[in-house]
């Protein structure tokens, strides 16, 4: 069919219009939808990553109390946890080089307690999960039967909420009627042996070890799952050729399995490490920092101090105090990770 | 069949890339100038009156509240909406709010908020001068004033502390029921080998924050001078206090008290276990209402239980109490809206009902109310109309400011007597400690 003069000159117009914008957008770079499409993640990272981020830096560095936005001070909330005292001029926080004085007996004993408390519950929570994860992770992969239900039926801690389980694991660890106690008292064979009762909540070391576990309970099955994920991938060729050349079970484990879910495990500890370091539900459900501070974390005693006690500053800095070591730990595992790992096949 | 793609794309018509993306583009500029604008589209400006209070004790004062400000909606033309919150969550809610600088309009406050808010709190100074003229003058005349001596919030109720006992216990060792801490320990002493500790939280705990202030006020110990700003809790008699507090749990009570909430005691009182608590009258009341049993008897054990006035120590009987106000924000735009509610919830008939409703719980701070016939309807409420004569606020002989809110937020005095009584410190070493972590608050709060 003839296409009209006038139709023709209509599309050859549409067509350079096209390529005019289409040359302006070369110009704009390779692929400006490509742009459009992530701004909306852009957007969202900005509002709820980035600009609370910076917040909570400038908060640090302030005096801000809830409901009043402060007066930069620099340091002074960092050096008032560790006790270290200004004593010189009256001088502006840039011109402040002598006058220091540090007396440890002056520091804020509940900051270096929450300090102390959440290194040994990140250590002993991330190694316990890693230990086990990898135990149940191993368990799976040999699983014939009922292999689904095993793998989804080990994620119901971790996919449950975790207030909603904490609450049950605050019922069996009660003060008075706790379950765990009852059993040992009154179940066969365990009331043989004499046990308890155990004040899983009230003494200070029970208490850490209380939390940490449910926090082990719950992020298990991460590490379980992920880990599985990396030994499914593994050739068994690489198995084979082990075998053929006489290898036990324990040397294949030691020098095929763990080599190669070495980066999957590091991805894994670095999330759990990040996730483990910023939990705050566990305790405030279960000891809501008690019994005398020996289960605060910093994120349990930040919210004390930033939001209770109004000092959003002074919360902003504790909050903030691990995230220069939390930085170099993601730096060493993301090195890690990047290492090339081959199959070799 | 029909896929929802088909289905979509036949009701919509296919999405190109770039509709999508225009579309992406008009709805994040629209969400973005309402953020800006901080005002909600037209559709959602209707008028209400918001007020968010902590979820009481007994349900039923909550019931009452919601009622009266329902009346009072219809009356005023005004939707209305009542909030409620568990009481250890209130003050996070309630930062939140001043945080953002939006939220309800009316609010319930516990004795040290007026001052720690006072930036953010209307001025009641008129309001509080009216209601107190119409009910005969207020019984304490601190309570909801910031540390200038402004109402910032009305004075509403307190919830007393007297130590609830088992009578029966008590009289199957052959003694009468304690009058000073001295009977308490030696009484808890026995009735501990018995199997049936006294239970006194030494933990984060609202509980543990007004009995340990009783203990200590009770020895001759204060937490500050009454100029409300110089810490003065290291004394000889804080000293004795803490002494005191650690013989009473080696003696008297069970290493379970360092992990309580201010639930178990109650739950230790009903099932039989606890002989002595102190409590309000919760403990007593929920017995009733479960129709608790002591163990191994048909025998209601609320029917055992009684309430008596806090004990005397060497230097008398005093005993800390909650106190609730309820203030309205600066923030509000109701602020007129929510005097008039105040207004009308403190007048006689409206307050009368609250205080009924809450089954004398709401002790009143209006001098009209402090000897209702309700506390005649039991003779185990007998206590109620006087404690108050030994009842002080935080921070007494000061008056409660946001320092000693924040001493208590930080649970610095249980922690610290907690420390005592499990032989991690001496009494002069966990009163040295309470003072230094005190002083620091102080300076910053003051």
């Amino acid at each position: 069919m003839a296409i009209s003069n006038t139709t023709e000159q209509v599309l050859v117009g549409r067509d350079l219009t096209a390529a005019n914008r289409q040359r302006w957008r070369h110009s704009l770079g390779p692929d400006l939808d490509g742009f459009g499409f992530i701004l909306p993640a852009v957007i969202i990272m900005i509002c709820l990553v980035v600009y609370p981020f910076f917040l909570a830096i400038w908060f640090s560095l302030s005096d801000a109390v809830i409901g009043e936005p402060g007066q930069w001070v620099g340091l002074e909330n960092f050096m008032y946890l560790f006790g270290i005292m200004y004593e010189g001029e009256d001088l502006p926080w840039y011109l402040k080089f002598k006058g220091y004085s540090w007396d440890l007996s002056l520091a804020d004993d509940i900051f270096l307690l929450t300090l102390r408390n959440t290194l040994l519950f990140a250590i002993f929570s991330v190694v316990l999960k890693g230990v086990f994860g990898l135990g149940a992770a191993l368990l799976m992969q040999r699983a014939t039967k009922m292999k689904r239900f095993i793998r989804g039926s080990i994620l119901v801690p971790f996919v449950a909420p975790t207030v909603l389980t904490t609450l049950g694991w605050w019922l069996i660890l009660d003060p008075t009627y706790s379950h765990i106690n009852w059993l040992l008292a009154n179940l066969w064979p365990l009331n043989l042996l004499g046990l308890g009762p155990f004040q899983w909540l009230g003494n200070p070391n029970l208490a850490l070890s209380s939390v940490i576990f449910v926090n082990f309970w719950r992020g298990m099955p991460f590490f379980a799952v992920t880990i599985f994920a990396g030994l499914v991938s593994i050739p068994d060729q690489l198995y084979e050729a082990a075998e053929t050349d006489g290898a036990s079970t324990l040397r294949k484990f030691w020098h095929v399995t763990l080599p190669l879910l070495r980066p999957v495990m590091a991805v894994v500890i670095l999330f759990s490490t990040i996730f483990t370091l910023a939990d705050f539900g566990i305790v405030y459900v279960l000891t809501r920092g008690g019994p005398m501070n020996y289960t605060h974390l910093f994120a349990t005693y930040s919210f004390t101090v930033g939001i209770l006690n109004q000092e959003i500053g002074l919360g902003a800095a504790i909050s903030l105090f691990l995230f220069p070591i939390l930085l170099l730990v993601v730096i060493l595992q993301l090195k890690m990770v990047r290492k090339e790992t081959g199959y070799g096949v | 069949m029909v896929t929802p793609y088909e289905m979509t794309t036949r009701l919509t018509g296919p999405a190109s890339r770039r509709s999508f993306l225009r579309s992406s583009v008009v709805t994040s500029a629209g969400v973005a100038g309402m953020l800006l604008a901080k005002t909600p589209p037209a559709i959602g400006q209707d008028r209400e009156l918001r007020l968010i209070t902590f979820s009481h004790f007994v349900p039923t004062s909550d019931a009452e509240l919601k009622r009266q400000l329902e009346e009072f909606g219809q009356m005023a033309g005004v939707k209305v909406r009542m909030d409620r919150v568990a009481h250890l969550q209130l003050p996070a809610v309630l930062a939140s709010e001043v945080q953002g600088q939006k939220g309800h309009d009316l609010t319930a406050l516990w004795v040290g908020m007026p001052d720690l808010y006072k930036k953010h709190l209307i001025n009641l100074d008129d309001l509080v001068e009216k209601v107190g003229r119409r009910a005969g003058g207020l019984t304490d005349n601190i309570i909801g004033r910031d540390g200038e001596g402004h109402y910032r919030a009305m004075p509403w109720f307190f919830i007393s502390f007297p130590i609830a006992v088992r009578t029966d216990l008590i009289a199957e060792i052959g003694e009468t029921l304690p009058d000073t801490w001295e009977d308490v320990h030696r009484i808890g002493m026995q009735l501990k080998a018995k199997g049936h500790p006294i239970g006194i939280q030494l933990s984060h705990s609202e509980d543990a924050n007004h009995i340990l202030r009783g203990i200590i006020w009770s020895w001759g110990g204060k937490l500050v001078e009454e100029d409300s700003k110089t810490v003065a809790i290291n004394s000889p008699e804080t000293v004795e206090a803490y002494k005191f507090v650690k013989a009473l749990f080696t003696d008297a009570m069970e290493e379970e008290v360092l992990a309580w909430d201010d639930r178990n005691n109650n739950v230790c009182l009903n099932s039989g276990k606890c002989s002595m608590i102190l409590n309000p009258i919760s403990a007593y009341n929920s017995a009733r209402t479960d129709d608790a049993l002591i163990p191994g008897t048909e025998r209601p054990v609320h029917q055992v239980i009684n309430h008596i006035m806090p004990p005397a120590g060497p230097a008398g009987r005093h005993m800390s109490a909650a106190y609730a106000t309820i203030g309205a924000w600066k923030f509000s735009r109701n602020q007129e809206l929510a005097k008039e509610f105040l207004d009308f919830h403190f007048q006689k008939e409206q307050q009368e009902k609250h205080l009924t409703a809450s089954q004398g719980y709401n002790q009143p701070l209006m001098r009209a109310f402090s000897m209702h016939p309700i506390y005649a309807s039991n003779s185990k409420y007998y206590f109620a109309p006087y404690i108050g004569w030994y009842t002080h606020a935080p921070g007494w002989p000061g008056t409660p400011n946001a320092a000693s809110e924040t001493v208590w937020r930080q649970f610095i005095i249980p922690d610290t007597a907690a420390q005592c009584a499990t032989d991690r410190m001496t009494a002069e070493q966990a009163v040295k400690k309470a003072e230094m972590q005190m002083k620091r608050l102080y300076r910053r709060h003051s």
